[in-house]
């Protein structure tokens, strides 16, 4: 009896359990945060949280980003997150990154999330409250139209990021000074009108409410955990100084706006220092920051409410492209300034173009460095760079084989039927220098520049070979538009713009129209030619 | 708890897991010093040359690739300065390009090493500026077309002409507006018998990764690049539009030239981001998978093995786990005849699990075959499974199987969660007289849904498990 009792039970058991199997399967996989993070988040983030190649992608440890409220790291993983965003990273406190997250709200569920946020909030050295279902299922509802991805400052102007550390400064209080003054005044003579206490412990002139002109001091106390040397950076609409311990550690003088930062620096012990700050506002703009550097402070300290406007290194390394000697470099990227289709070419010697296989033209000039590839050869490269010389002249931005009926009509831009252009592609002759080919209608045009050092400018032949049942009537050659024209002192030369002119050898003469340089081109059967010496003034 | 027992009771220590090293035998080839090799194209080139060219846009000529000794190899730098290609094959001198703004041929004409000559063949497509504007190029065709297939603008928009689009450019020049629905893809290529095949990324209306048939007219999904339907005259636009949340079974009653994906490439089981496609060619010197189709992945830094058949006139067929553990993330591949698989890869701005920043490797069959499921065909009341080896009769039986299916919501927004589950029960399993080849009848099995079939309990004749025992097969069509 009780045997076979035994064996009842343990078959009630069984059943219980095989019946109930396939809840308990989706339930721990719904729970299990960290295989869901391995399996589709650990690619860019690296399953220790520090992001894929030592860095390279975002990490999540200790990221500020993870902490406060929830809804800012349920938003990212529901609609992604894409533009330039501030990360700390172990070697930077101040990463940019420039990548995308893919949006995960279409594909995962909202128990997936929960699993996955929870692991990541709480690992690695995040500590978080415990996100609930509730939590995301709100959050998807409050965004469901939303079919975009989240851009970097957008998210952080809905969710901002709070630092929970103590206020910077300690027992902050400010005066407020009725005045007008061009210079800083003696504070210690005058009458502060209002004191107020700065609970958030950090300077901020929004006790001055609506003054034009004023004067401002804080007070308080800093507490140093190491000792050592502190920089203070210091900038300011209009003028403003700071004592460390009375003793004035930097000062910006005078009338002036922002971006005039000063920077001091001193010896501090450990424990509290006192802080003073003197500020004025002569006339317009106002704003005062501050922000303290020093021993074991990763990223640089703030302590105005406004955020310090502090140099940060650059958001991508240099990566110059050089020709090499005797040579040519050639860059085909998105030249900013130019078409995606431009062909950017460095000659040898400081002297550089970009050519547009987009409409048919050199529409940039420029001097010295040809070009940077850290823009474009960092991350995903989104964007366009501009050449990294000087002296740049963009000749033209529209294509430049065209008709005019008549020296007063509007530009037509060749493209269809017998004027249709193509870019052909180019050829390397000596020291590697490009002969650009392309057709318009049934016309072959070569295209080839040869730069001059000494004159600083290039030489550009173009030639036309024309079938003997003739060109298209009325074919005209953009030449530059967009610049100031005006004929110069020699024939068939024009100043473009300021810094450049261009002499037109050709069997026509060019019609100079609002903004515009346009030569008309009478074609012979057979080949044509025509020659444009461009020159730096 | 028989089951249990008795397969506890063949994992035997006698046999340890089947791993890589024992088939394959990958090496790294070595870079030229200081240069950045972000490696996007390669080319096989006559006398065993071999020709990469970079993200950043150089084209480099190796020699030695091929040799015993890699250290010996030789780089030859041809040109720095072109953009971004991601497609190129050698042909009768030159090196034809798929690069971002066109199709090009390079010829170094005075045979000094560097390229002298780029000749634009077709420029017809549009670009905008923005990055995601990606465009692969296949091989020629057997008519010496190059298959292109451009990326939607940022992956989501359809902002330049032809984006969207799968075009074919012929030798002259001239480009054929061929397939509409394409997101973003990694890859382009050619199954044995010549068709044309692209990888789509998990994404906007596309709910997984996917291996995806580019059959001239057809729909492959992504409605947003059918704007320009009305710029050629080739292929009627689409009657129905797709519907927002449904299923691609659905949509397909609705859609008639709506091609599903071949083989679904499961998000996160199988891979995040498929790039290159190239078959077996080489019949047997790459191994036991004659004429299968292999892709690349670039988030794994795996590639992954096909197989491929046709139903009702669809193609389908299932996706296995191949080679694992490459260095960086795989972007291109390409077989040589002597069974030589080259891959190229680079993790910038999308991570991959090999964390280098680049890599150029080969692989190569050491000669011994690995225990696999060979080919995996649809039945209509089950599958039809063969093996590289004869398997132990004993194993082959319902208990040694288990299988799972679940589809994906089609839908505007990005990605999908796996739904629909079923469990399709596995019924009977029988071996064939020649022990390489198994019949599974299986109840429950489900148009349109992916079937993940696990063979835990499969051995060889020798006693040996499979070295994977994991099968997703698409079932778009259930035969007659």
């Amino acid at each position: 009896m009780l045997i076979s009792n035994q064996g009842h039970l343990r078959h009630i058991a069984l059943l219980f359990i095989v019946s109930l199997s396939p809840l308990l399967v989706s339930s721990s996989v719904a729970e299990d945060g960290k295989a869901l993070y391995t399996l589709y988040c650990s690619a860019c983030h690296a399953p220790d949280g520090k992001g894929a190649n030592n860095g390279a992608f975002p990490p999540l440890a200790k990221s500020p980003w993870l902490g406060g409220t929830a809804d800012r790291s349920i938003q990212i993983v529901l609609h992604g997150l894409q533009g330039e965003i501030e990360v700390p990273t172990d070697k930077d406190p101040n990463k940019i990154y420039n990548l995308v997250m893919p949006p995960q709200g279409g594909a995962l569920t909202d128990p997936q999330i929960v699993a996955i946020l929870n692991y990541v909030r709480n690992s690695w050295g995040n500590k978080n409250k415990p996100i609930l279902l509730n939590e995301v299922v709100k959050n998807r509802r409050a965004t469901a139209a939303r079919t975009s991805m989240w851009q970097g400052k957008e998210l952080l102007k809905k969710y901002p990021i709070h630092s929970n550390t103590p206020p910077p400064i300690e027992g902050l209080i400010s005066k407020v000074y009725h005045g007008s003054w061009k210079k800083r005044p003696d504070f210690s003579k005058l009458e502060p009108k209002a004191t107020y206490e700065e609970h958030k412990g950090l300077i901020s002139i929004a006790n001055a409410g609506n003054l034009k002109s004023f004067g401002m001091v804080w007070e308080g106390q800093i507490a140093i955990a190491r000792k050592g040397n502190y920089t203070f950076t210091l900038d300011s609409d209009d003028g403003s100084a700071i004592y460390i311990d009375d003793k004035l550690v930097t000062e910006i003088k005078g009338l002036g706006g922002m971006g005039r930062a000063k920077s001091g620096k001193t010896k501090l012990s450990k424990g509290l220092h006192d802080i003073r700050v003197e500020y004025f506002e002569f006339s317009g703009e106002e704003a005062i920051t501050l922000a303290m550097q020093g021993p074991g402070i990763k990223s640089p300290l703030q302590l105005s409410a406004v955020k310090p406007n502090i140099k940060k290194g650059p958001r991508w390394p240099s990566i110059p492209i050089d020709p090499p000697v005797n040579g040519t470099a050639f860059y085909r990227g998105f030249i900013d300034g130019s078409t995606p289709r431009s062909i950017g070419v460095g000659y040898h010697g400081g002297i550089n173009l970009a050519f547009s296989a987009d409409n048919l033209n050199i529409e940039l000039l420029w001097q010295e460095r040809f070009y940077d590839g850290g823009h474009h050869w960092t991350g995903r490269g989104q964007g366009n760079e501009p050449p990294a010389g000087k002296n740049t002249v963009k000749l033209t931005s529209m294509p430049v084989w065209g008709t005019l009926d008549s020296a007063t009509a509007a530009w037509q831009a060749a493209d269809q039927g017998e004027t249709k252009r193509r870019f052909r592609g180019y050829q390397l002759g000596e020291n590697d220098r490009p002969t650009f080919n392309y057709e318009v209608g049934s016309l072959k045009v070569s295209d080839v520049s040869t730069p001059e050092f000494d004159t600083k400018g290039i030489t550009r032949t173009i030639t036309i070979d024309a079938p003997s049942s003739g060109a298209p009537e009325n074919l005209h050659l953009m030449i530059c538009n967009g610049l100031d024209i005006k004929a110069a002192d020699s024939a068939h030369t024009y100043l473009l713009g300021n810094n450049m002119q261009v002499e037109i050898s050709s069997n026509s003469s060019a019609l100079v129209r609002s903004k515009e340089l346009i030569l008309p081109l009478q074609l012979k059967p057979g080949k044509n030619q025509v020659t444009l010496r461009y020159q730096w003034k | 708890m028989r089951s249990l027992l008795l397969s506890l009771a063949l994992i035997s220590p006698l046999f340890a897991a089947p791993t890589q090293e024992e088939f394959y035998l990958r090496e790294e080839i070595p870079l030229p010093k200081g240069e950045v090799m972000e490696i996007g194209s390669i080319a096989l080139m006559p006398d065993q040359k071999v020709a990469v060219t970079t993200r950043r846009g150089d084209l480099w000529i190796c020699e030695g690739a091929y040799a015993d000794d890699l250290s010996k190899v030789k780089w030859t730098l041809a040109h720095r300065g072109l953009h971004e290609p991601l497609g190129m094959f050698y042909q009768d001198g030159s090196l034809i390009l798929t690069q971002r703004p066109e199709v090009s041929k390079l010829t170094d004409t005075n045979n000094d090493g560097k390229i002298d000559s780029f000749e634009t063949i077709c420029a017809d497509w549009g670009i905008n500026g923005d990055y995601h504007e990606y465009a692969f190029g296949s091989t020629p065709d057997k008519d010496g077309n190059v298959w292109v297939v451009l990326c939607l603008t940022g992956s989501f928009n359809a902002n330049s002409p032809w984006r969207g689009w799968c075009v074919r450019i012929t030798p002259e020049g001239e480009m054929i507006p061929t397939c509409s629905g394409i997101r973003s893809p990694g890859g382009i290529g050619f199954n044995a018998e010549g068709d044309t095949f692209y990888t789509d990324n998990q994404g906007v209306w596309n709910g997984s990764s996917s291996l995806k048939w580019l059959k001239p007219g057809t729909f492959q999904g992504n409605p947003t690049g059918n704007i320009f339907y009305p710029d050629q005259t080739a292929i009627e636009p689409l009657k129905n539009q797709p519907k927002d949340g449904s299923r691609i079974t659905t949509e397909r009653e609705r859609i008639p030239k709506f091609m599903p994906p071949a083989v679904v490439l499961p998000h996160g089981k199988v891979g995040q981001s498929p790039t290159a496609i190239i078959h077996d060619h080489t019949d047997g010197k790459f191994g036991p998978f004659a004429n299968q189709v292999l892709v690349g992945e670039q988030t794994h830094s795996e590639v992954q093995r096909v197989f491929l058949e046709k139903v009702n006139g669809i193609y389908q067929g299932a996706v296995i786990k191949y080679l694992s553990g490459f260095e960086a993330g795989i972007i291109p591949m390409r077989l040589s005849d002597d069974g030589t698989l080259f891959i190229g890869g680079s993790n910038r701005g999308w991570a991959s699990r090999g964390s280098k920043p680049f890599t150029f490797e080969r692989v190569r069959s050491t000669g011994k075959t690995p225990f696999e499921i060979l080919e995996m065909r649809a039945k209509p009341d089950g599958f039809e499974l063969t093996f590289t080896e004869a398997v132990d009769p004993a194993s082959i039986k319902p208990d040694s199987f288990s299988m799972a299916a679940w589809t994906y919501i089609y839908q505007s927004k990005y990605g999908s969660p796996e739904v629909d589950q079923a469990t399709p029960v596995i019924k009977s399993a029988t071996v064939s007289p020649d022990g390489k080849s198994a019949r599974l009848i299986v109840d429950g099995l489900v148009k349109g849904h992916v079937h993940h079939l696990i063979s835990n309990g499969v051995r060889s004749s020798k006693g040996s498990e499979l070295w994977h025992k994991d099968a997703y097969y698409t079932l778009n069509e259930i035969p007659d």
